[in-house]
């Protein structure tokens, strides 16, 4: 019996080989294909680790043009995916960096309040989730980010920010802190207004 | 190591992937990232075409105080005449020219000024031409000077001595140069666009005639051109498309190489019929980024650059002028044109057409025949 998930991944990956030879070859139906296809992906990596759409545009837009420009480099016997988060994340990394002289506090009025963001019902906890990460304050976002959602250690961590690792773990241990006050918060706001905001979007 | 804190692994799941619709303007965003080509020296095009239409302009200039020469040199002072050298260089044999001198205007009579002439033989003829500037005559006596001197300009002629000039019957010539001055209103609009912008362009032009017929045309129009264009990007899992619209101001250098046809012309009115390629260069680029889910306030952002594309005969021009004397040198002209995109203009890489009409002011630089 064939395992149809199992035939559905494999075609996709002969056919995102494919899409990749043809970036190789700079063509650009190929190149949007691509961007296409991870696209999903890797702007959500670029929104974890800015505070706004436009910032998050910026950054996988850089991060593609990585992408596409070093192309030829991709092993292709490693996961696809791994290879382009990484690039997409190290962008994202060097964007922080950047603005590091400039980040005082996020931009609170650029996030609605907690549940009025929501278009749909399933995407409710997502933009929530979102929301929260993107209020920490750039250091603790960053930190909580390399390392609760894309898995590296305090070492590693202290090794691409150039901190140390002890204060990669502090920093972790404050974006934990606040992001576990203001989900109560939130939860209880939630609980009292989703009834509310179901009707208010005709669901 | 695995991560055994619950609030990260909640975090985990509800960020790690979400269904991002996809959005179209990042897309185009990205081609103008993929087509911008790093490195190009911008100066050199730039410099190029700006002195191409000075040194057209200067040839110009050259042929209008240039063409004196000769007949001042020759009337006055035979001996001086030999001191005039022709600098006038275009090749325009004797019939062409005849041929030129039929469809001239009217010429009035010639005026005398010995004491310009005087004065003109020992030093810079360019003063003698400017203080006698309100006559017209054609001077065929440049031919035993110079047989090939395009005459252009205004000359002097004393009635004494125009008995050793060439007697030649009295012609309408066309000068073989026009300058203009146009301002065109234009429409321009890329696919895709949104609503219709008027833009706005001025310049200068000069026209060289090759034939009574036939002609070419340079020049430098500056034009500012205001377009949009958008569209919705499609709706997912419940999500309402996306509006997103681009507004793009654009500052254009236009440097068009023209070959222009007489379809018609009698005493007062002409008929035109120009084409040719245009080079654009795109001086200054500001694009507005605006994104609109229909719910959240509009996103917008603004992008500028500078001097960052150049598009050498990018763009085809196909347009019908209709001209009106106004007087002998002068004459209007009313001309609806197209121009057409050869090649993705500008950062966005915009197929961005235009249709106007221009109005100009034409200048002949005359010359007039010596009426025996």
């Amino acid at each position: 019996m064939i395992d149809v998930n199992a035939y559905r991944l494999t075609n996709k990956l002969i056919i995102v080989q494919g899409i990749i030879i043809g970036c190789i070859n700079k063509d650009r139906s190929s190149q949007h294909l691509l961007y296409k296809e991870y696209y999903s992906y890797c702007m959500a990596i670029c929104r974890r680790y800015t505070v706004n759409e436009f910032d998050a545009s910026d950054v996988l837009n850089n991060g593609f043009l990585k992408v596409f420009t070093h192309i030829e480099r991709y092993d292709a016997s490693k996961p696809f995916k791994v290879w382009i988060g990484k690039i997409i994340t190290n962008t994202a990394i060097d964007h922080y960096r950047s603005n590091l002289k400039f980040s005082t506090h996020e931009d609170i009025s650029a996030h609605e309040d907690i549940g009025h963001n929501a278009s749909i019902y399933g995407d409710l906890a997502y933009k929530d989730l979102l929301n929260l990460v993107q209020e920490l304050s750039p250091a603790y976002r960053v930190v909580f980010n390399l390392f609760a959602i894309d898995g590296y250690s305090h070492e590693e961590i202290g090794q691409i920010l150039g901190i140390s690792a002890g204060t990669s773990k502090s920093n972790l241990f404050k974006a934990r802190k606040k992001l576990q006050e203001k989900l109560d918060d939130s939860y209880l706001k939630y609980k009292t207004e989703a009834p509310v905001i179901a009707i208010k979007y005709g669901f | 190591m695995k991560n055994e804190n619950k609030l990260d692994q909640f975090f985990n799941r509800g960020l790690k992937e979400p269904e991002t619709p996809f959005n179209e303007l990042d897309w185009e965003k990205m081609e103008g990232l993929l087509d911008a080509k790093p490195g190009k020296r911008v100066l050199p095009l730039w410099v190029l075409a700006a002195s191409g239409v000075a040194a057209s302009l200067l040839i110009l200039i050259f042929f209008m105080f240039n063409n004196k020469q000769p007949i001042t040199g020759e009337l006055k002072n035979p001996v001086q005449a030999s001191v005039v050298e022709p600098k006038i260089t275009p090749e325009v044999p004797n019939e062409q020219k005849e041929k030129k001198l039929a469809s001239a205007q009217q010429l009035s009579k010639p005026m005398t000024s010995p004491v310009s002439l005087g004065s003109a033989a020992g030093q810079g003829i360019l003063k003698a031409t400017i203080s006698n500037e309100p006559s017209v005559a054609i001077q065929e006596s440049a031919a035993p000077m110079d047989e090939d001197a395009v005459v252009s300009i205004a000359a002097i002629v004393e009635p004494t001595t125009s008995a050793t000039t060439q007697s030649k019957p009295i012609f309408k010539a066309r000068s073989p140069f026009v300058f203009s001055i146009i301002a065109a209103p234009d429409i321009s609009s890329s696919p895709a666009n949104l609503s219709s912008k008027v833009s706005t362009n001025i310049g200068l032009l000069g026209t060289y005639f090759i034939t009574k017929k036939i002609s070419i045309s340079t020049g430098a129009v500056y034009g500012r051109k205001l377009y949009d264009y958008g569209g919705i990007s499609l709706p997912a899992y419940g999500n309402p498309g996306k509006k997103w619209e681009v507004d793009a101001d654009c500052k254009v250098l236009d440097i068009p190489l023209n070959l222009n046809y007489q379809l018609f012309n009698n005493k007062n009115n002409s008929i035109t019929v120009n084409t040719g390629l245009s080079s654009y260069f795109m001086l200054n680029e500001r694009y507005k980024y605006i994104n609109n889910d229909g719910i959240n306030e509009a996103k917008v952002s603004v992008f500028e650059i500078v001097n960052q594309n150049q598009h050498v005969f990018g763009v085809a021009n196909l347009s019908l002028s209709f001209n009106h004397q106004i007087t002998n040198k002068l004459n209007i002209g009313v001309q609806p044109f197209v121009k057409i995109p050869l090649t993705g203009l500008g950062y966005q890489n915009s197929k961005l057409r235009s249709t106007g009409v221009a109005f100009s002011l034409n200048l002949s630089l005359s010359k007039s025949i010596n009426t025996n």
